[in-house]
């Protein structure tokens, strides 16, 4: 049970770090993408990111919560690393 | 490494006092503070908290004590701030030691 | 990060770099042994290809408790632990507490090794507990803790020595954090490749950066887990107990009430395991159990648990040793709930990440792997700056012979083990010693024969890859042969282990085989020019 909950919210976690590196400016000037036309609302993304781990602090998933909580950089530097493709729209 | 005229001298460093600060100060004084809250920190209700939470913060005290001689940037007010911390908290301990304290 | 003055940013910098320079590949020794004893338990039954009996605890174990008692010194009756090891023996240690040659206070008795089936006595030892020779079907396991633990060093010095590397980390990821201008900025900024240093230093901050929160956690627990014993129990006892050690652990532990030696007959192990069994105790079998003055009405039972699904924390149960009364939960430290001994769990649970089965350990071990790349990426990225100079390339040689070495001779020691455990058991130990020292030679050989660079960082991991793909092969054929043995639940891990390393070994491999080639030409470059440089500058 505390596995399926926290494999769950590390894959909430990873779709809103996917959504903030995808627009990220610096990431998209370093490798020669064009810029992001639409609006980040990077504070908000962040904070959608962390809603998982609020979320298993609520439900008293303790267990679930750390390990959240201790996977969510290494999520972070999973989803940075990778080059991203040229081939990404605006 | 930097270019100060010094450079070449393998150990300068031994002649900075911002390295005894931070390195054999930092450490007497980590230890002295955590010996003195064991006497200061409130027991709570299995009278082991004042032992425990010294014991477990330690690593974090000694690093607050070095990366403070680290940055201040004036090396004269961390010695006086350094050295009254030890002070303080140093006849705390040697007074508990003493019997003085019971 | 902070914005500082360039003075002391430089020093910040300075701190950073010569920190990791002096003691960064002992740390990467210390990070990359703990990462790996995550699996402690798995090692130990995967390098005795796995065990014939789980729950040994759960057996009928009193008779055989009895006739051991007899066999014991009156004096050594006082207090019993008892535990099933990862190879499946039940050790039963019958003890009390002597000074011993240096005036502490240690345990000091009778060790029996049983076979969890029928209970018959593998192996017996007297003495002083730290004096006992090893457990040879957990050395394996052992030998990799201690390595993480204390270096191999003696008491204290060890442990002084990874509580100083544990306070070195500490520094490295907060001086790391404070000289980041761009912190935030650059967190999904994946590693440019304009340029070879940009790139490295790309990798290295953008890994740091990731793992720094977690890097001061294990840094802070493990320097306490250091410097507890060793250092601030002695210096608060000093302090609060008048230089009592054994006052202020008893403080500490929560010792209970008066004594009263009245005898009685103890009431058993057997009835106190199903006690504690059942869902309104702790509703699971022991992992440890202790028995304090059994045959006395004092007698004291503590039971000790993994944490239930979803909890953190594992608890201990208290029954009176006389009667078999349930006494309840007991703290792990004091007598009644506290926040200090709340922390103290906190702190294990965050060092050892041990709490929620596999998927806690496998989070943990790609942490403390993600430190070591940290480590690893921050000294080439020193070095790759002043490769100009023949010391500073020495150096990156080293940095390459110790991240791929320490693997290669961590599997040397397993093969080892594997090859005597069980054909010559009485020279388990020296083969794996020897086993380690063989594999860390080869590694430093290779890593000096050739030039330094690329193309040798490449070798070392290819051979680490095959050290990694030779394990599970050992295993199979020094095995006993006995394949009923992984019908049963604790033996699961062992082909999951084989797995895993046949997987890893094989993707290094690749990786490296990858790296060669891609760029056979630059790597040659590479290899001549560090030569060359080498013949000019050294």
């Amino acid at each position: 049970m505390a596995e399926f909950s926290t494999l769950l919210a590390l894959a909430a976690t990873m779709a809103a770090f996917a959504w903030i590196r995808h627009t990220d400016p610096k990431n998209r000037h370093a490798h020669k993408a064009s810029p992001y036309q639409g609006k980040r609302n990077t504070t908000l993304w962040w904070l959608l990111s962390m809603v998982p781990g609020g979320v298993l602090l609520l439900l008293q998933q303790n267990a679930a919560f750390v390990m959240w909580f201790a996977a969510f950089p290494l999520l972070g530097w999973l989803v940075a690393l990778p080059k991203p493709s040229k081939a990404i729209k605006p | 490494m930097r270019d100060t005229p010094n450079s070449t001298r393998r150990f300068r460093y031994l002649w900075s006092g911002r390295f005894w600060l931070a390195s054999l100060m930092a450490l007497i004084l980590s230890i002295v503070i955590m010996a003195s809250m064991s006497l200061w920190l409130p027991e709570g209700p299995a009278a082991v908290d004042n032992l425990i939470i010294p014991l477990v913060i330690f690593p974090l005290i000694w690093a607050l004590c070095f990366f403070y001689a680290v940055m201040d940037p004036s090396l004269k007010r961390a010695t006086l701030v350094m050295t009254a911390l030890l002070i303080i908290n140093g006849s705390l301990v040697a007074a508990s030691i003493m019997g003085m304290l019971s | 990060m902070i914005r500082m003055p360039k003075a002391e940013t430089a020093r910040m910098l300075d701190i950073h770099g010569w920190s990791a320079v002096l003691f960064g590949l002992a740390l990467y020794v210390v990070v990359l042994t703990g990462a790996v004893v995550v699996f402690a338990h798995e090692i130990g039954a995967w390098s005795v290809s796995g065990h014939k009996m789980d729950g040994a605890l759960a057996g009928k174990i009193d008779q055989s408790m009895a006739t051991l008692t007899e066999q014991v010194p009156e004096e050594y009756r006082h207090d019993v632990s008892l535990y099933q090891n990862s190879a499946g023996y039940l050790i039963a240690f019958f003890h009390t507490h002597e000074k011993n040659d240096s005036g502490m206070l240690a345990d000091i008795g009778t060790r029996f090794v049983l076979d969890p089936e029928d209970f018959s006595i593998v192996s017996r030892h007297d003495g002083f507990a730290d004096d006992m020779p090893d457990i040879t079907s957990s050395f394996l396991e052992d030998f990799f803790v201690d390595l993480h633990v204390r270096l191999h060093a003696p008491n204290p010095i060890g442990l002084y020595l990874t509580g100083l590397l544990g306070l070195l980390l500490l520094v490295s990821a907060i001086s790391g954090f404070i000289m980041h201008r761009n912190l935030i900025r650059d967190l999904f900024l994946s590693p440019r490749g304009a340029n070879r240093l940009i790139k490295k230093r790309d990798k290295h901050t953008l890994a740091g950066t990731w793992s720094i929160l977690f890097s001061i956690i294990v840094a802070f627990t493990g320097a306490f887990f250091s410097f507890a014993t060793t250092l601030g129990l002695p210096v608060i006892a000093i302090t609060a107990f008048e230089g009592d050690q054994q006052a202020a652990i008893e403080a500490v532990l929560g010792i209970q009430d008066a004594e009263d030696p009245t005898p009685s007959p103890f009431v058993g192990v057997e009835a106190i395991v199903s006690r504690v069994q059942q869902t309104d105790a702790a509703g699971s079998l022991p992992t440890f159990i202790s028995i304090e003055h059994p045959g006395r009405v004092d007698a004291r039972v503590t039971t000790f648990h993994e944490p239930a699904n979803g909890q953190l924390f594992g608890g201990s149960h208290l029954f009176n040793g006389a009667t078999g009364e349930y006494l309840g939960k007991k703290p792990a430290l004091g007598q009644q709930p506290s926040f200090g001994s709340d922390l103290i769990s906190l702190v294990g649970v965050f060092h050892f990440g041990l709490f929620a089965g596999m998927l806690s350990k496998i989070i943990w071990l790609s942490l403390g792997l993600a430190t070591c790349y940290v480590t690893y990426t921050g000294l080439k990225l020193w070095v790759a700056r002043r490769e100009q100079q023949a010391r500073w390339r020495l150096m990156g040689r080293l940095t390459d012979i110790t991240a791929y070495g320490t693997v290669i001779a961590m599997n040397g020691a397993a093969i080892g083990f594997l090859a005597t455990y069980h054909r010559q058991p009485d020279v388990v130990i020296d083969w794996t010693i020897n086993g380690f020292f063989a594999a860390a030679l080869v590694s430093i050989l290779v890593g000096f024969i050739r030039p330094a660079g690329a193309a040798t960082s490449q070798i070392l991991q290819a051979l680490m890859g095959l050290s990694l793909l030779v394990l599970p092969i050992a295993r199979l054929i020094t095995a006993d042969g006995d394949w009923s043995v992984y019908r049963l639940e604790d033996n699961a891990v062992v082909i999951g282990m084989d797995i895993s390393l046949l997987v890893l070994g094989a993707l290094f491999v690749w990786l490296a085989l990858k790296a060669t080639s891609l760029k056979p030409i630059t790597s040659m470059q590479a290899a001549t020019e560090t030569t060359k440089g080498a013949t000019t500058h050294g």
